[in-house]
């Protein structure tokens, strides 16, 4: 057993020194929640009934996976000074940046019988990611000869996505050991910005002779619009209910031993047609590249007087980047996989692990997180966990949830816990923010109603009988 | 602990959590950690500079890229070709307007009245034009050659008094020398009131040694009767005026044409780059072609015929056969002959470096002759062309090329600069090793440092050759010509940048100068690079 621990540990070591996620870690596993079902449909809400409203759970989350304010400032000489040659080592290949923000506008579950939960929620989503390559500092901070043989990949990545999501749900028990869970959800998309193809890069040859090749095919909808200064969003906002999506959440837990639960889900399996003011930036990958070896000398010698203009021309002609009105198009939401373990220590004592994975745009995006999860009677119920992720490894989080029913206030946040202790030890949070790479937070106020004891004691299924 | 004491554990923590966070207050974020000072930075910029492909055309002188021609196995040589200005063979052949005065007895007394025409005289002579020295045995009039013919009765026909009616005689002029499509000049006068012009435009004029027949008929037409007062007779004028031809053939004596003022062609090759270096061209050719279409023994005199230079120093040219030349005649009509002189030290003449060749050129026809069978056409020319011709084969040394560049690098922080470094990369098939330097000078051109040490000035290094000067592997040179921080300095105090470059084509073991072949398809490929490693530290403080 200790073996298996030590190497899914290792495991996610090795994964999330790589990448960032934009998972919660601490929020799975505060199982008195009612929405511990965003991360599993096949979880079961804690209360029989329970609704929230408008504010009900608000979620925001940031993280970098490139580097911290502590990474390239400090003090030198009485002066505080940023360092970009330590920024540019700090940097990785691909640096996301994340600012992902949630809240409910309604939601409710309800346990319809022994066996099925239902569950709804109207909740606006905001996702935002930048890529930012590391060669982007690189390339002008340690100058151009480190690329003399190699390329240099400057071209960010956007991708912004807000939309509305309305999720039908339905957990079922469908015996001791297994639950599974679904949920449907509608998407209303709002904004969108996506980078289909993105590249510019530039290479150096032996001879410092650069070469530039770009590509581009950025799309946006709905932001266009207001670069008009007649445009106004109250004349149209029927517009922004044009962009249609469909979703949806699959899960299961299994009960392996009395102590022993398993989970796996997969959340957010859709995508968003997006037709509302869709536009487009795009450049020609066949033309747009350019090798400048210097001044030609032939030119030169043969007196062209007109070959620095023709030059700019020439350049200017590759590089014609269009932009205008496109088609419909689809972008996928960012599909989250999570995998999760519980063991029960003691009764009202578990320890958990999860593993989450985001995929989204091609790229793989894993997070992992221990925890330890205390039920304190009916009323507290605590979280404390350990994330790795962002290339860090001091993102201690913890959750606390208050639950006085009918009202049951929590919150809960990965790498959290540093942030009253710093305050405490500091006086101020400048050593946490100027550490941080990874945050997120979720607070919120359920109504609740009728504590589910039969949870503790679930259905037998047909066979078992 | 019981659950009230558990619960009153947790709303305790959050409680001070909560409060501990309020008390910080506006100081929960200490701003002053985020008021950044200074930005530093150690960037090392690679940059290209220049590239190019660079054949030996591109060192010539713009001026002579016409001149540039490459022979079939693609050596490149200099071709210069120059007519010379000559006196003109066919001005002197003129002739001048030839006038011929006859007369003829008529007799005297009553004509009885005739209704028929009677021929009364028929005299035929022969006549010459007389030119001298020329003996022309057949001319082809041109058009404004004309005739003209004038008689007149002594004493006057008192009948004659204009009125044709009253015209009793007229005049038969004929030529049988002179034809025009194969029918010999005949006309009839018939008034002396009025010369009698004629064109003698395409009339071939069949001649022995200038002289022709004349044949004069004088015609009695119908009349009443009258009386011929005696002593009567009738004179005859004939004038050949604005005689030019199409064609002349006969003998055209022993001539020279007038002596033309003296000629230069300026030779610009290189520029003044040769001119101060060691230049040897190792099978130049210079030759002179006569050409000719005079059917006439014509000897040309080039005196003088040589290279100068500006400083006033010459060299005489010298020919492979006797000057003056002797040149070849066309055997037919409408055919030419070239002569080629070939001149035997242009070896010495193009090591000379010549910037002009200055010559004065006469021509001599029938040079001590008195007989011939010479011709020549009203369109015929004898052009002298000079042909200078230059292998690019043979050695060079000291061939220097500068450029001047005006720079302005005052806005620029010099401090932040560390270090610089050129980089070239020479790929020579040129057999032309080359320093390079740039000197740093102040507004007035005067020198103050330059940019190199002189053990750094060889980047490019020339090509080897096989035992015929041609190429045998290029030369390649990777060249890092670091610049100090105190060469920097002053590079950053210059105005004017000039780029000299001193080029050599390479020597043998023993230090001799091997001769080389410069062919077309020999390139120098370069390519020029900088280093510049950056120390950047940028104050963010406005004060």
């Amino acid at each position: 057993m200790k073996t298996k621990v030590t190497i899914l540990i290792a495991l996610a070591v090795v994964f999330s020194t790589e990448a960032i996620a934009q998972l919660e870690g601490t929020m799975p596993f505060m199982q008195s929640l009612p929405q511990v079902t965003y991360y599993n449909p096949a979880f079961k809400p804690a209360y029989k009934f329970s609704i929230g409203l408008p504010g009900s759970s608000v979620f925001i989350q940031v993280s970098n996976n490139g580097f911290t304010y502590n990474d390239f400032v400090s003090e030198k000489d009485n002066l505080l000074t940023a360092d970009l040659a330590q920024l540019a080592t700090t940097l990785r290949k691909k640096n996301y940046i994340n600012l992902n923000a949630q809240a409910d506008l309604l939601r409710f579950s309800l346990k319809a019988n022994a066996r099925l939960y239902l569950t709804f929620n109207a909740t606006l989503k905001m996702y935002n990611r930048i890529m930012l390559p590391r060669d982007v500092v690189n390339f002008f901070v340690q100058g151009t000869e480190a690329y003399v043989n190699r390329t240099a990949t400057l071209s960010p990545e956007i991708e912004m996505m807000n939309y509305l999501e309305t999720g039908f749900g339905a957990s079922y028990t469908v015996d001791k050991k297994l639950t599974v869970g679904a949920k449907l959800k509608i998407l209303k998309g709002v904004v969108n910005a996506t980078t289909e193809r993105s590249a510019f890069n530039i290479s150096l040859a032996d001879n410092y002779g650069i070469t530039v090749s770009a590509d581009l095919d950025m799309r946006s909808s709905g932001i266009h619009n207001f670069d008009s200064s007649e445009y106004e969003i109250q004349d149209n906002w029927k517009d922004y209910t044009k962009n249609n999506g469909f979703a949806i959440d699959l899960g299961a837990t299994y009960k392996l031993t009395d102590k022993w639960t398993v989970g796996a889900s997969i959340i957010d399996l859709g995508s968003i047609k997006w037709k509302n003011d869709t536009y487009g930036y795009s450049m020609n990958p066949e033309t747009a590249n350019y090798t400048f070896e210097g001044v030609d000398l032939d030119e030169v010698l043969n007196g062209d007087s007109d070959y620095g203009e023709s030059l700019a021309d020439s350049i200017e002609a590759k590089f014609d980047y269009k932009e205008g009105k496109i088609g419909k198009y689809k972008t996928p939401l960012p599909t989250k996989v999570y995998l999760s373990g519980v063991y029960q220590i003691r009764k009202m004592f578990s320890a958990g692990g999860l593993i989450g994975i985001e995929r989204f745009r091609g790229r793989w995006m894993p997070a992992f997180t221990a925890s330890l999860n205390k039920e304190f009677g009916k009323r507290v119920g605590a979280s404390l966990s350990y994330t790795v992720t962002n290339n860090s490894f001091n993102n201690l989080g913890a959750g606390l949830s208050l639950n006085f029913a009918p009202v049951q206030f929590y919150i809960v946040g990965d790498n959290v816990l540093r942030l009253p202790l710093t305050l405490a030890s500091e006086k101020n949070l400048n050593p946490y923010v100027n550490n941080l790479q990874y945050f997120n937070l979720r607070i919120g106020l359920n109504f609740v109603f009728g504590r589910d004891k039969v949870q503790e004691k679930q259905p037998e299924s047909k066979t078992d009988k | 602990m019981n659950l009230f004491t558990k619960r009153r554990t947790g709303i305790y923590l959050v409680t001070c959590v909560i409060l501990s966070l309020w008390s910080c207050g506006e100081d929960i974020i200490n701003t002053d950690d985020y008021e950044i000072d200074r930005v530093t930075a150690n960037p090392s910029i690679a940059l290209p500079l220049a590239y190019g492909s660079v054949g030996i055309s591109d060192f010539l002188n713009t001026d002579d890229q016409e001149n540039i021609k490459v022979y079939d196995d693609g050596l490149v040589y200099l071709f210069y070709e120059e007519k010379l200005v000559t006196r003109s063979v066919r001005e002197l052949l003129s002739f001048p307007d030839k006038s011929f005065m006859k007369t003829y007895p008529v007799l005297g007394g009553f004509l009885p009245a005739t209704t028929t025409e009677n021929e009364r005289l028929t005299v035929s002579s022969t006549e010459s034009f007389a030119f001298d020295p020329e003996k022309l045995r057949e001319i082809k009039f041109k058009e404004g050659t004309s005739l003209t013919f004038q008689y007149q009765f002594t004493p006057d026909d008192p009948f004659d008094d204009g009125d044709p009616s009253f015209d009793y005689f007229d005049i038969l002029i004929e030529l049988p020398d002179f034809t025009l499509n194969g029918v010999s000049f005949s006309e009839r006068i018939t008034t002396q009131s009025a010369p009698s012009v004629f064109s003698l435009e395409d009339y071939v004029a069949t001649l022995d040694d200038n002289e022709f027949e004349l044949k004069v008929t004088l015609i009695e037409r119908a009349h009443d009767n009258f009386l011929v007062l005696p002593p009567s007779q009738v004179e005859v004028e004939m004038s050949f005026t604005s005689i030019d031809f199409q064609y002349v053939r006969g003998f055209f004596g022993d001539q020279t044409t007038g002596a033309i003022p003296a000629e230069a062609i300026q030779v610009t090759a290189f520029g003044d780059a040769l001119s101060k270096s060691g230049v040897s061209f190792a099978d130049p050719k210079v030759t002179f072609a006569v050409h000719n279409e005079y059917g006439i023994p014509t000897s040309v005199d080039f005196h003088p015929l040589e290279a100068r230079k500006a400083d006033g120093t010459s060299l005489p040219l010298v020919f492979d056969v006797p000057n003056p030349v002797q040149t070849s005649a066309p055997a037919e009509l409408g055919e030419f002959s070239i002569t080629n002189v070939s001149v035997v030290n242009a070896a010495d003449l193009l090591d000379f470096v010549p910037e002009e060749f200055y010559y004065e050129v006469s021509s001599r026809i029938n040079e001590g002759l008195t007989t011939g069978d010479n011709f020549c056409t009203d369109t015929s020319s004898l052009d002298v062309t000079m042909r200078v011709e230059i292998p690019l084969y043979g050695t060079a040394s000291n061939i220097i090329m500068a450029d001047t560049f005006e720079i302005d690098l005052e806005d620029i922080d010099n401090t932040e600069i560390e270090t610089a470094t050129l980089v070239s990369r020479v790929t020579n098939e040129l057999p032309l090793n080359a320093d390079l330097q740039f000197y740093l000078a102040d507004e007035e051109y005067v020198i103050f440092d330059s940019l190199f040490a002189p053990n750094q000035t060889n980047i490019v290094k020339a090509s080897t050759v096989t035992a015929s000067g041609e190429l045998d592997e290029p030369g390649v040179s990777i060249t890092e010509l670091e610049v100090s921080k105190e060469k920097m300095e002053k590079l950053f105090e210059t105005k004017k940048l000039i780029l000299k470059a001193r080029m050599n084509t390479p020597v043998n073991a023993s230090g001799d100068p091997i001769d080389v072949q410069f062919k077309s398809d020999y390139k120098m490929d370069v390519n020029f690079g900088i280093k510049v490693k950056l120390k950047l530290d940028v104050s963010l403080n406005e004060d």
